[in-house]
């Protein structure tokens, strides 16, 4: 039917290929977010686990160099009380240095220090104080501008007993010094003097016991009870008097932990810190990476399905194509079909169904035309059959009321009138036959096909009874389908197979079964199937896919009669059971047709 | 001998004369056979304005009854006792922890009404009017990354080993590990038996000295090769986790308390309290919490890993009023 007007085209939004696209940058987008969420924090923690056990390390080392720096004071003061220049100088000038009035103050390194002694770098001297046998100070060396506190000067025996051979840590004037004294003994081991050692704990100490304030080495000690930096290695980062709970928020520090050092007589904990802004940076730097290297894997994983669902939304769009030039092409109804707004996944749908509705109008219009056809086809027969047995009765009563006024000519005239009204009357009982075969529902049951096969062939031998024809028929054959339909497709095969063994010496039919993987168009799966073979005329196989066409023939009326409607009313009883039905022939040597029903 | 040698070569070099570099090395010697307990009687002069001066708490502490210092190793342990205390007799008590120096310091500024010391008490810390109570000793154990195969060190093994006189595990049956001792020499002016451990001056230049406990601890759990040493309520929960594990001495156990109490254990420390003399109310309450201490300690001694006093005592451990002064006699020390 043609249609009012030309095909517009569909509306659709986004293609599939568009939105399969987005989709993958959406739903890839909110995945990676939610992986980089979740892997990032994991790293976080890993991170910030890893930072801990390396602040950790670094304040352990850090402890350790302070012990060691404390502990090591000792030593380096006995050794140099033990210097010859130093007992050399007391034995020298000991009456002249018992005679002194006051102590003597110098700023310059004295020369029983040595001035080049290593002693200086080591100890780094605040102030060296000399004392007589008696415990009186006798002579200072201050490396600083400020005098020594009132109480190093004058030192009492027990604070003097107590700092012989040992690191001593105490406060005087409120500044905490780090002392250590050793007798000073002549060769008879006569006492000549004491010589102590001491440097204030402030920031110069701290730097030189842990070295400069750097990024990772940032170190205090912590008063004990108030929890307060005491000293730092960085008086402007971390300054005297401060909270650590304000530093919190600047710093990462470890919990400040108590050191045991000899003769302390304060109770101070150390601790190291690092700048939260150098830790967050690190850990950003660390995360960017990872970050990085995250989504090149991600990509380079992911890439290759990006391109596999492109490919093959490509090739469903290529297919909805197509589908939507043949709903267009093949409308059955005239009218233009306009799918809804959608993309080529919608289109597919739609055009799908539509074309299922198609198929479905137009199998119904097929079925109701071939209702009609078969009813006219019956009806046509049927009516046909009436004039028919008119034309043949007439035509026997004339031959037989008035044969003796008709000539020989007429007689034969007659005659062949007569023979063609009943070629006629067996060709509609033919069409008829077929017409019925498509008409009714099936009725299957089990059919025992050998004695089916054994009744036709009986009837056969009755009707022609000087025929001798070798039948064989295989016990047992059996299938299900319905009775009446498959005698007459069973009868037409013998009755062919009769007909075509006419003019054969020896002739031979067999039915039987047997399991083959041939079918009708080749090589198929495993099948039973029933088999009719004669030994007749046979059949050119380059016809065989005429053999099933109703009104072909292949042989001569004059040679084998029939009106070539059998084989086509077998093939649709065959059909009408689900089944196939083909045939291999040979001329003159005969044919076999094979039916399979499942 | 090599070593001895390298450090009087070292001293003369440094301008020291031969004898005096002699006398510094036979220092070394001499602090290894000496005893781990002063004399008692032998105390130190102070001037009788300092005598005459009464106990004065610190700021922070002033308010308080009693200002008690606590040796920082075992002060876990006693604190909730001393609080126990407060709670039952209605008082105030201020505690200060430290070492051997804080008490020292305290006691030398007379801020504090009890101190206690870990190692037996010198001279410097015979203060007039002063008494010492030993409470307890406790067994210090040498312990070592887990991993290691040794089980057992002779005694003579260990201080050859802090020395650095024995440098590789497999010389003492362990694998062919780097050993990597480890000390703390927070009390090594007082005597006791930890001294040989701690002392600087015969200590292996490899040794690694830390200041506390944690990283003794700490840097054994995380080191293969390395060895220290504790007093057992200090490395329990180390040794219960795995992370270090601790030495028999000459197959004695240091969790075997008869070792040490028949005085056959080599390494200890002795916890000595002072109290001020007096019938104040300070010092009435310091007897009475010393008492305390005394019992609670005999109470759980296994429980703390303490040997109490009473229990020293009657295996002929030598005291003198309240003191720790001598081992039992029939037993012998080998350093």
């Amino acid at each position: 039917m043609k249609r009012e007007s030309e095909p517009q085209y569909y509306r659709r939004g986004l293609s599939l290929p568009a939105k399969v696209f987005l989709g993958i940058i959406l739903i890839g987008s909110v995945t990676w977010s939610c992986s980089d969420y979740f892997v990032s924090l994991a790293i976080r923690q890993a991170f910030d686990q890893q930072l801990n056990d390396l602040l950790e390390e670094k304040a352990f080392q850090h402890r350790v160099r302070f012990s060691r720096f404390v502990e090591s004071y000792p030593q380096a003061v006995e050794m140099l009380a033990h210097q010859k220049r130093l007992v050399d100088y007391l034995n020298t000038d000991h009456e002249q240095i018992l005679q002194q009035s006051t102590y003597k103050t110098t700023h310059d390194i004295p020369h029983w220090m040595g001035r080049f002694s290593f002693f200086n770098s080591l100890l780094a001297p605040s102030y060296v104080l000399l004392y007589d046998s008696n415990g009186s100070i006798i002579e200072i060396y201050q490396a600083r501008s400020n005098p020594p506190p009132q109480g190093l000067i004058y030192m009492s025996p027990l604070t003097m007993s107590r700092v012989y051979g040992e690191s001593h840590i105490a406060q005087y004037g409120g500044v905490t010094y780090l002392l250590a004294g050793e007798q000073i003994h002549g060769d008879s081991k006569e006492m000549l003097g004491t010589l102590i050692v001491a440097t204030p704990m402030d920031e110069a100490f701290m730097v030189a016991s842990n070295g400069p304030k750097t990024e990772w080495n940032m170190v205090a000690l912590i008063s004990e009870e108030e929890g307060k930096i005491l000293v730092s290695n960085s008086s402007v980062e971390l300054p005297e008097g401060i909270p650590l709970r304000q530093l919190r928020d600047e710093f990462l520090f470890t919990d400040p932990q108590a050191l045991a050092l000899v003769g302390m007589e304060l109770h101070f904990r150390f601790a190291s810190f690092v700048h939260r802004q150098n830790a967050e940076s690190l850990a950003g730097e660390f995360l960017r990476t990872e970050r990085t290297s995250h989504l090149a894997v991600t990509i380079f994983h992911v890439l290759p399905f990006v391109l596999l669902i492109i490919w093959l939304t490509r090739r469903i769009s290529r297919l909805t194509r197509r589908i939507e030039d043949y709903s267009r092409n093949n409308d059955a109804h005239g009218s233009v079909w306009r799918p809804q707004k959608g993309d080529q996944l919608v289109i597919l749908e739609e055009s799908f169904g539509q074309l299922l509705r198609d198929i479905d109008q137009r199998t119904l219009e097929l079925e109701s035309a071939n209702r009609e056809l078969e009813a006219f086809a019956y009806s046509i027969s049927h009516d046909l059959r009436a004039p028919l047995r008119s034309i043949d009765g007439f035509s026997h009563a004339l031959v037989e009321d008035y044969g003796d006024e008709l000539n020989e000519e007429a007689q034969d005239y007659l005659k062949r009138v007569r023979d063609a009204a009943q070629r006629m009357g067996l060709l509609i009982d033919d069409l008829l036959m077929l017409s019925r075969v498509n008409r009714g529902e099936l009725n299957k049951t089990d059919i025992d096909l050998t004695v089916m096969a054994t009744e036709i062939t009986q009837e056969l031998r009755l009707e022609d009874p000087f025929r001798q024809v070798d039948v064989k028929i295989q016990q047992g054959l059996g299938m299900h389908g319905d009775e009446r339909l498959m005698r007459v497709a069973l009868s037409n095969l013998i009755d062919n197979a009769w007909k075509y063994t006419g003019k054969t010496e020896s002739p031979t039919i067999e039915v039987g079964m047997m399991i083959t993987d041939k079918g009708p168009k080749g090589d198929v799966p495993v099948q039973t199937v029933i088999f009719v073979a004669d030994n007749g005329a046979g059949f050119n196989m380059r016809y065989a896919d005429k053999l099933f066409t109703p009104f072909q023939r292949l042989h001569l009326q004059e040679d084998f009669a029939g009106n070539g409607v059998g084989l086509a009313t077998v093939q649709r009883i065959i059909h009408r059971h689900g089944g196939v039905i083909w045939a291999e022939g040979i001329e003159g040597k005969g044919a076999t047709f094979y039916f399979s029903v499942p | 001998m090599l070593r001895a040698c390298t450090i009087i070569i070292l001293l003369f070099c440094l301008n020291l004369s031969v004898g005096q570099a002699f006398a510094i090395v036979e220092k070394g010697h001499d602090l290894l056979t000496e005893s781990p307990f002063s004399d008692p009687h032998d105390s130190q002069a102070m001037p009788e304005a300092w005598i005459q001066q009464p106990v004065q708490h610190p700021e922070g502490g002033r308010k308080s009854d009693l200002l008690v210092h606590l040796s920082y190793q075992v002060a876990d342990i006693w604190r909730p006792w001393l609080e126990g205390f407060a709670r039952q007799e209605g008082v105030s008590i201020a505690i200060k922890e430290g070492a051997d120096g804080v008490a020292a310091g305290l006691l030398s500024r007379k801020e504090a009404d009890i101190a206690c010391y870990c190692g037996s008490p010198i001279k410097t810390d015979r203060l007039p009017g002063l008494q010492f109570h030993t409470v307890a000793a406790v067994p210090i154990a040498m312990f070592v990354h887990p991993d290691n195969p040794v089980k057992d060190l002779p005694l003579e093994d260990i201080l050859k080993i802090y020395r650095g006189e024995i440098d590789n595990w497999s010389r003492v049956g362990g694998e062919d590990v780097r050993i990597q001792p480890v000390a703390r020499s927070h009390c090594k002016k007082r005597n006791g038996r930890f001294r040989p451990l701690e002392d600087m001056s015969d200590l292996s230049p490899r040794a690694l000295l830390v200041g506390s406990i944690q990283d003794m601890v700490g840097f054994v759990s995380k080191t293969p090769g390395a060895i220290g040493y504790e007093i057992i309520p200090q490395i329990e929960t180390m040794v219960e986790e795995g992370k270090v594990k601790p030495l028999t001495i000459d197959g004695r156990n240091p969790y075997d308390l008869d070792f040490l109490r028949r005085g056959e254990y080599p390494y200890y420390r002795s916890y000595t309290f002072t109290i001020w003399e007096g019938d104040d109310r300070a010092a009435k309450l310091s007897e009475k919490l010393i008492q305390m201490l005394h019992r609670k300690t005999e109470q759980l001694s296994e429980r703390v890993k303490m040997i109490p006093a009473s229990r020293l005592k009657k295996a002929g451990w030598s005291f003198y009023q309240g003191e720790l002064v001598g081992e039992p006699k029939h037993v012998g020390h080998v350093h």
